[in-house]
């Protein structure tokens, strides 16, 4: 079976993925505040690179850790709640098909909770 | 979570726990399967993750599987609906609805418990939310039993991984005793417990909490001693007994019955014992009842019990049920033919002689089930009451099944055998099975051919299968001409199951996929037949070879899955030799690795032949080095090199293939080359065209690509189909460094489903359009090209691979530095961005420039697939 990563359209679609998603989080004051614009570009390759590998690309590298991606920050339920919103409107923009997109972020907020499992 | 006994906390199983946690955090995964014996704590395990699943964040939800409704659709899921079951393909929906709903937005984790004893559509449903990422599921299946296929392909697919729940070690079992006291034992109580439970959770809790509750066990000074002995010599002895106190003679009676007997009939039992006395044990939940194939069957409810029950029996009680047992089935007017084999094997084991037709008769029906053990034993005692050609035939091919060939060898050529009445049949079967043990089993076409000689000297009329087997042999030990000479297409010779097995086997090795699966045209669907079952195998080699990879994959699983179903061994370890094979061309090596690893084992432990073995070992020996894994390489190799020699040849080109590549890696690219050259010469020699194309492939991909085409030859050979050709084909478009007709070739095999050898041809011809200096535009469409072949293969450590594409070449600053270039940031905004110097920037850049044979941004974006972001 294909992976998502194919089916959602490669690092051409993550890419528009991510710049959206970053986009509105730094717009959106329930969440803005964590993110340094200084580190912004960084960020958005650290955040293509564990997309690729979270579906599936076929030579990632380890991807980050999402424990220790987040130690440092306090993260409310509510802003776990917009930042899984915020990502799935993305998906929305780069034309991610509804059933493609259910299971990205099936799979996605799986692999948030069970950071901490 | 019926036998869920456990106290709460997960004392002893932190490692197993913690293996659960690190699959939920892989993206790879889908669920975990539990694997382990009856009391061993797997449900416990799985409650215990439920809950702190919940805890964090999840939604758990969980399933059991029964045998009393194993057979319902969607039984095991019947309890999320509010309503009934409809029925229909709306089931499916409303369930995966209500699972949602509850969740509501949380990840859902899905526990089945016992999923082997799951019904096909509730397992089905799994595995289907496993797959598209509706749920995580867990699952737990007693050891030794054959869960859904749905559930065992969770784990083949790949979705799943197994997790061991083993017995606990001598420290787990200390600290798990001290968790269920609430309190720390004495060193002699830990040996005692050891000594009585092995380790197994469940007895260690039922005797601990028995002996506190007799004050057996007393705390004394922080910590528990024992102040009598541990009630019996065996702690389950008492537990049944403390489950029976009070009931009477009849019900120890029936117990006993079923525990010498296994699942029996109620109306059997019923013959023997009280009904009433059944009805008691079911509700003291001893027994229970579950219907079988239309009859109820009464066993223990764990098997534990049953085990408990018959070693408290007597061994002259226990005889004595038995006999009782034997006489009433057989005077029971329900009785059915296949009822044979447990009459006589009640009869044997309570010491009453059987007559030897009797126990031919059951030794027939116990092959069929593929009980060689119990057929070898009721044929060998038919054999000393009358040692028959017949009987030796019978125990002979249940050694074989068992891979004991040496001693079929030596029974077969027993003194005490009556050759004398025996029947003609009877006479060709022992002559095949010693021909079979010599050679497949033991690895001599010549003692093989020497057997056949002899029969056929004595019985020039029955030569049919005999000269379709020397054909199988010739065929086998990669000599088609030989063998389509023997065996011609159309004989009457082929149209024998080894014939067929010739045929297509040699017309295959000759290169001529496609002609074989015309000549044979659709296979009998012949299951109990060896050679039946295996001429199958090799249609779906021949069908890889043919260019119809998917194909053969489809076939091959369905094939594995009915010899799973069927108990056929050397089915299953074949099925997985195939389908590792085209897995391995089809880019998945990682399920290839998983496919020979488990045919190997497999073949290992069933049986001594290692003509299987050797193959399997072989493929995943060129797995591994493959996947750039030298280690697993060379332990294959040296496993290999262990292994006496056998004669039959037609899949060892994996094996060769794979020392070669192991040679390259290790002693340098000559000695493999060196390597190659003599199995090329060899296969050249006997006409096996297949495996030498392979071979010489081999040489090119390695990098002598020049070698390889003169090594092919001027001379035209013949060979068909979607693959083979358009190796040829790639093979000299690579040699003249034409970048298109390799792309096309390239485009070809991918069609055929050699995926792996499709993306190493697209990567060849980016590098030589590279080389020729094409235009920019045409280099990054052959790049592009390049990667989406790569992208939809696991990565593969060959030359081809690691000399190009940015993924492997790239250092990890490099790459960060060449996205930001590419998504049109400036080297100035690059270095603020990442902190570093400008000229350091301009100096990777420059690096990156060079590898991916890029001018200019542009291009550079173009290659990332993001044209116009420099605009
Ligand atoms: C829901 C799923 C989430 C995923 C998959 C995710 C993923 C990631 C990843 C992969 C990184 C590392 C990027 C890099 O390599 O630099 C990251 C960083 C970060 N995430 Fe998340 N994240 C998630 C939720 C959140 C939430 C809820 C917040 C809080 C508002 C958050 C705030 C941040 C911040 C501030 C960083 C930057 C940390 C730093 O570099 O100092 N994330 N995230
Ligand atoms: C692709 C893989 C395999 C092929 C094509 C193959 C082919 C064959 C064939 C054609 C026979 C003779 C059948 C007959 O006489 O009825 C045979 C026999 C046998 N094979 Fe395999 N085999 C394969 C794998 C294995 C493996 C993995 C094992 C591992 C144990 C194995 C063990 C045996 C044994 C023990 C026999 C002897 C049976 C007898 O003497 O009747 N084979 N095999």
């Amino acid at each position: 079976m294909r992976t998502l990563y194919e089916r959602i359209g490669g690092a051409a679609s993550i890419t528009i993925v991510v710049d959206e998603l970053y986009d509105r989080l730094t717009c959106d004051p329930r969440v803005s505040h964590h993110f340094d614009p200084a580190r912004l570009t960084a960020q958005k390759a650290g955040q293509c690179a564990w997309l690729a590998t979270a579906f599936g690309s076929p030579h990632s590298e380890p991807a980050t850790d999402l424990r220790q991606a987040h130690r440092h920050l306090e993260i409310s339920d509510e802003q776990v709640t917009a930042v899984l919103g915020h990502l799935e409107a993305a998906l929305g923009v780069a034309e991610v098909d509804d059933e493609l997109r259910r299971q990205a972020m099936s799979l996605i907020t799986r692999l948030w909770y069970a950071r901490v499992f | 979570m019926q036998h869920c006994v456990f106290v709460d906390g997960l004392i002893g199983r932190e490692s197993e726990f913690a293996a659960i946690g690190s699959a939920l955090r892989r993206a790879d995964l889908t669920g975990v399967v539990l694997i382990g014996d009856a009391g061993v704590g797997k449900s416990h395990l799985l409650g215990a993750t439920l809950r702190h699943a919940d805890l964090m964040g999840f939604s758990s939800s969980a399933i059991t599987g029964t045998r009393a409704l194993a057979d319902i659709p969607l039984a095991a899921f019947a309890s999320m609906l509010p309503s009934r079951l409809a029925g229909d393909a709306s089931d499916l929906v409303q369930i995966r609805k209500a699972l949602q709903h509850r969740a509501g937005g949380r990840p859902i984790v899905l526990g089945i418990d016992d999923a082997h004893l799951l019904d096909d559509a509730s397992a089905t449903l799994a595995h289907q939310m496993a797959g598209d990422l509706t749920a995580f599921v867990v699952a737990t299946i007693r050891s030794g039993e054959i869960p859904p296929e749905a559930v065992t392909s969770l784990l083949k697919d790949g979705l799943a991984v197994r997790i061991q729940i083993d017995a606990f070690n001598r420290v787990d079992l200390t600290s798990f005793a001290e968790s269920t006291l609430g309190g720390s034992i004495s060193a002699g109580i830990e040996q005692d417990l050891w000594d009585r439970t092995l380790g197994n959770p469940l007895f260690i809790r039922e005797l601990l909490l028995q002996a506190r509750a007799t004050g057996a066990l007393a705390l004394r000074h922080d910590r528990y001693e024992l102040v009598q002995p541990f009630a019996s010599p065996d702690t389950l002895v008492d537990l049944i007994d403390s489950r029976l106190a009070g009931l009477s003679v009849a019900h120890h009676r029936a117990a006993a019955l079923v525990a010498v007997g296994g699942p029996l009939e109620i109306d059997l039992l019923e013959q023997l014992v009280d009904p009433d006395a059944l009805v008691q044990l079911e509700d003291a939940r001893v027994l229970a009842a579950d219907e079988v194939d239309e009859t109820l069957m009464v066993r223990f409810v764990h098997p534990v019990y049953a085990d408990a029950t018959r070693r408290r029996l007597g061994r002259l009680a226990a005889r004595q049920l038995l006999r009782e047992l034997a006489t009433t089935l057989a005077a029971s007017p329900k009785r059915r033919p296949e009822d044979i084999l447990r009459i006589a094997t009640w009869r044997l084991d309570a010491g009453v002689e059987a007559e030897p037709a009797l126990l031919m008769q059951a030794a027939r029906l116990a092959t069929g089930r593929n009980d060689h053990a119990l057929a070898e034993r009721l044929a060998g005692l038919a054999f000393d009451t009358e040692p028959s050609l017949r009987a030796a035939t019978m125990i002979a091919n249940s050694l074989v099944e068992q891979g004991r060939h040496g001693e079929a060898h030596t029974l077969l050529r027993d003194e005490r055998i009556n050759h004398g009445d025996a029947s003609d049949g009877d006479r060709f079967r022992w002559a095949m099975i010693e021909a079979s043990v010599s050679f497949w089993g033991l690895g001599s076409a010549t003692d093989a051919l020497r057997v056949i000689d002899d029969f056929q000297s004595e019985f020039p009329a029955a030569t049919n299968h005999a000269v379709a087997f020397r054909g199988s042999i010739a065929a086998a030990c990669g000599q088609p001409i030989q063998a389509l000479a023997q065996v011609p297409v159309g004989s009457a010779a082929a149209t024998t199951p080894l014939g067929l097995f010739t045929v297509i086997t040699s017309l295959t090795s000759l290169g001529r996929p496609v002609l074989a699966l015309q000549t044979v045209g659709t296979l009998p669907d012949n299951d109990r037949a060896a050679a039946g079952a295996i001429t199958r195998v090799c249609y779906a080699f021949t069908m890889i070879d043919a260019g119809r990879v998917d194909e053969a994959l489809a076939l091959g699983v369905e094939g594995w899955e009915r010899a799973v179903r069927i108990g056929d061994v050397h089915g299953r370890v074949a099925w997985s030799i195939a389908i590792g094979w085209a897995e391995l061309n089809f880019g998945r090596r990682a399920a290839a690795s998983r496919w020979f690893c488990d045919a190997a084992e497999l073949a290992r432990h069933s049986a001594a032949s290692n003509h299987g073995v050797r193959w399997a070992l072989g493929g995943g020996l060129l797995a591994s080095i493959l996947a750039g894994d030298l280690d697993a390489a060379r332990r294959l190799r040296d496993q290999l090199d262990e292994l006496p020699a056998h004669d039959a040849v037609m899949y060892a080109h994996m094996e060769w293939r794979g020392r070669a590549w192991l040679q390259a890696a290790d002693e340098g690219l000559e000695f493999a080359i060196a390597s190659l050259l003599v199995r090329i010469a060899e296969t050249k020699a006997r006409g096996d065209l297949a495996p030498w194309l392979f071979l010489i492939l081999d040489v090119a991909r390695l990098g002598r690509p020049e070698l390889a085409v003169e090594l092919l030859g001027d001379g035209e050979f013949d060979v068909d189909g979607a693959l083979l050709p358009t190796i040829v084909r790639l093979l000299h478009a690579t040699a003249r460094r034409d970048a298109e007709d390799t792309a096309a070739a390239s485009d070809e095999l991918q069609l055929a489903g050699f995926r792996v050898l499709a993306a190493e041809g697209a990567a060849w011809a980016w590098a030589m359009s590279r080389e020729n200096g094409d235009d920019a535009r045409v280099v990054t469409m052959y790049s592009r090209r390049a990667q989406d072949m790569r992208d939809q293969i696991e990565s593969y450590a060959t030359p081809a691979f690691t000399g190009g594409p940015p993924e492997v070449s790239l250092s990890r600053r490099e790459r960060e530095i060449a996205m930001l270039v590419a998504h049109g940031h400036s080297s100035r905004e690059v270095a603020d961005e990442l902190i570093i110097g400008v000229r350091t920037v301009e100096s990777h850049l420059a690096r990156v420039y060079a590898k991916l044979g890029v001018r200019s941004r542009v291009e550079l974006a173009e290659v990332f697939g993001l044209a116009g972001a420099t605009s």
